[in-house]
């Protein structure tokens, strides 16, 4: 069976899977504190490409997200709306991400996916799942030796948002 | 027979007539319940969806009109057609599939089969088995079709109504809301990009006010007023159809400019600049001088478009304390790709995550759970005076009232 766990091949890029964990436990660390917003676009190349995709338009093919981003500035100009530019009840959001798989592409890229479930919490109200889906991103070694997300595709299982989406997913 | 007006005992409307808005009208069950019998399945065109949704004969969409799940579908004639998605046997909703295509429609649960006209042509077992049980002799399956609509198609664009005594929908909308829709849907193809969905726990006339409300655009939303894309300074008007029920707001960008009267504007940040200015470069395609027009179609469709960015935004209500927004975002089938790029780029501003858009999903929902506590209260409906004319300008709520008045004619509350 393709892709079967042998003993006896464990994979010997275990330092690239352990980069990749360590990468993404420190982006849920970032996405998940306001304090640290300013952070999140450092988690990104230059050109890094943020989309977050309802399961329909993924799946038919359509180009339309609920957030597009083209650029860390981009990315900086959605830290600047949530840092004041909109208006919305306070919250926590809190990610989880699992079953993380890589694999090194060409160019150095590293290919990955993982599972995410992201829960919220609002005043009044008990803490519920905001969205599960699946990352379908691509990291890359940036220049200065950091590694960085040059696409960050979060495809949401759900094509139905309870009401916005304030922060990072 | 009817049941008790609403109106009775302790629900009734302001002596101050419809500059008030009482607040038992976005929170009563009854009140919800007489809005989809007399508003969503009434006398009127609902938006279900884009020609383009249903390119070739069998393909189908499944949308909702009030809180109703119908289907429109291209029959093999080439007309939509539409039906409620409810068996005529046991009530079973068949389809559970947003899109599709399909030769007829089958209820699973034991197989009735209906033609894409919605006419029923197979009962399993009619004539019973083995000479024993089946459906007695005078079963007639004309009489056991789906529920069918109403259709209304115009230059891509279909709506549908449960009441077949609907009137035309060119007369419907009148002169002056079809020149604005026929400004953008002037008969080009046009091309789905993609949808958003999302809830928003508040009643559905908040987010159809809020779209005839061009008083708070230029104080709740940094981003219009910032950017000069929507500002009570810039030239503007608010127009409705003779019946009020319709509605659009007409604006002109202007710049990121102090003006006098932005005293009053505190959300205006002259230093606010965007670090990749590609998310906002406007081009002019429409023929006038408007740059954004925001139109309110009676029961269920905004139609939007800011800059440009384009989508119609249909409601889809959820009881009293919920309705959900259903974006369909398109472009025409001829634009150049750099124009694509540019309204998906636009679409930053709209939906569940827009720019501006996420303000009035928070604030709606602020509004409900206000509302809620106070069911006895109304709210104070008065910028621009008390009358529903159309205004020149858009510091009035004057749509709001108009959007009442009508209300509570078709409503008799």
């Amino acid at each position: 069976m393709d892709g079967a766990t042998q003993l006896r091949a464990l994979p010997g890029d275990l330092a690239l899977r352990i980069a990749v964990e360590d990468f993404y436990a420190r982006y849920v660390e970032i996405a998940d504190d306001p304090t640290r917003l300013e952070d999140w676009p450092e988690l990104f190349t230059e050109d890094g490409q943020y989309r977050i995709l309802p399961q329909e338009n993924w799946q038919q093919g359509w180009p339309l997200a609920l957030v597009r981003a083209e650029s860390r500035g981009m990315l900086m100009d959605r830290v600047a709306a949530a840092r004041g530019i909109n208006t919305y009840t306070p919250r926590v959001m809190r990610h989880l991400v699992s079953n993380i798989r890589c694999s090194g592409g060409k160019d150095g890229q590293i290919e990955t996916t993982a599972n995410f479930a992201v829960f919220e919490t609002m005043i009044d109200e008990p803490s519920r799942v905001f969205a599960t889906g699946v990352y379908r991103d691509r990291l890359i070694e940036d220049a200065d030796g950091v590694l960085r997300l040059s696409q960050h595709i979060v495809v949401l299982d759900n094509d139905l948002v309870p009401n916005s989406i304030v922060y990072p997913l | 027979m009817d049941e008790m007006a609403p109106s009775a005992g302790d629900r009734r409307w302001s002596e101050e007539g419809y500059s008030r808005v009482p607040y038992w009208l976005y929170t009563d069950q009854d009140i919800y319940d007489r809005e989809q019998r007399l508003i969503f399945q009434g006398p009127f065109w609902s938006y279900v969806g884009l020609s383009a949704e249903l390119a070739e004969p069998g393909d189908f969409k499944r949308t909702f009109i009030g809180d109703r799940s119908v289907v429109i579908v291209r029959d093999q004639d080439g007309e939509i057609r539409g039906f409620e998605n409810r068996c005529a046997h046991r009530g079973v909703q068949f389809c559970r599939t947003h899109r599709g295509k399909a030769k007829d429609f089958m209820c699973p649960y034991h197989q009735w089969t209906y033609d894409l006209q919605g006419n029923l042509i197979g009962v399993p077992f009619r004539r019973g088995v083995k000479r024993q049980g089946g459906m007695p002799a005078d079963f007639d399956p004309k009489n056991h079709g789906l529920r069918k609509l109403r259709t209304a198609e115009r230059h891509g664009v279909v709506f549908a109504s449960f009441d077949p005594a609907v009137p035309p929908l060119e007369t419907y909308l009148g002169e002056a809301m079809l020149g604005y829709f026929d400004r953008v849907f002037d008969g080009r193809k046009l091309k789905v990009l993609g949808y958003q969905r999302q809830r928003t726990p508040a009643n559905w006339k908040l987010m159809f006010e809020n779209i005839k409300d061009p008083y708070h655009a230029s104080l709740l939303h940094v981003f219009l007023v910032t950017f000069g894309l929507f500002r009570a300074d810039n030239e503007s008007s608010v127009e409705m159809d003779a019946s009020g029920r319709h509605a659009v707001l007409v604006s002109r960008k202007g710049e990121q400019k102090k003006t006098e009267d932005l005293s009053d504007m505190k959300s205006f940040r002259e230093a606010l600049q965007l670090n990749d200015a590609r998310l906002l470069d406007p081009v002019r395609e429409f023929p006038g001088t408007a740059t954004v027009v925001m139109q309110t179609l009676w029961p269920n469709l905004i139609v939007q478009q800011q800059s440009n960015t384009l989508a119609m935004r249909q409601l889809v209500t959820r009881g009293p304390n919920a309705f959900d927004l259903i974006w369909t975002y398109f472009a025409y089938a001829d634009d150049e790709e750099a124009m694509v790029t540019r309204r998906l780029r636009q679409a930053n501003l709209m939906g569940p995550a827009g720019y501006v858009s996420l303000d009035d999903s928070e604030v709606m929902e602020f509004s409900q759970v206000g509302i809620a506590q106070a069911p006895q209260a109304s709210g104070v409906v008065e910028m621009g005076g008390h009358d529903t004319e159309d205004t020149p300008h858009m510091v009035t709520e004057s749509a709001i009232r108009a959007f009442y008045k009508y209300y509570r004619e078709i409503m008799g509350v």
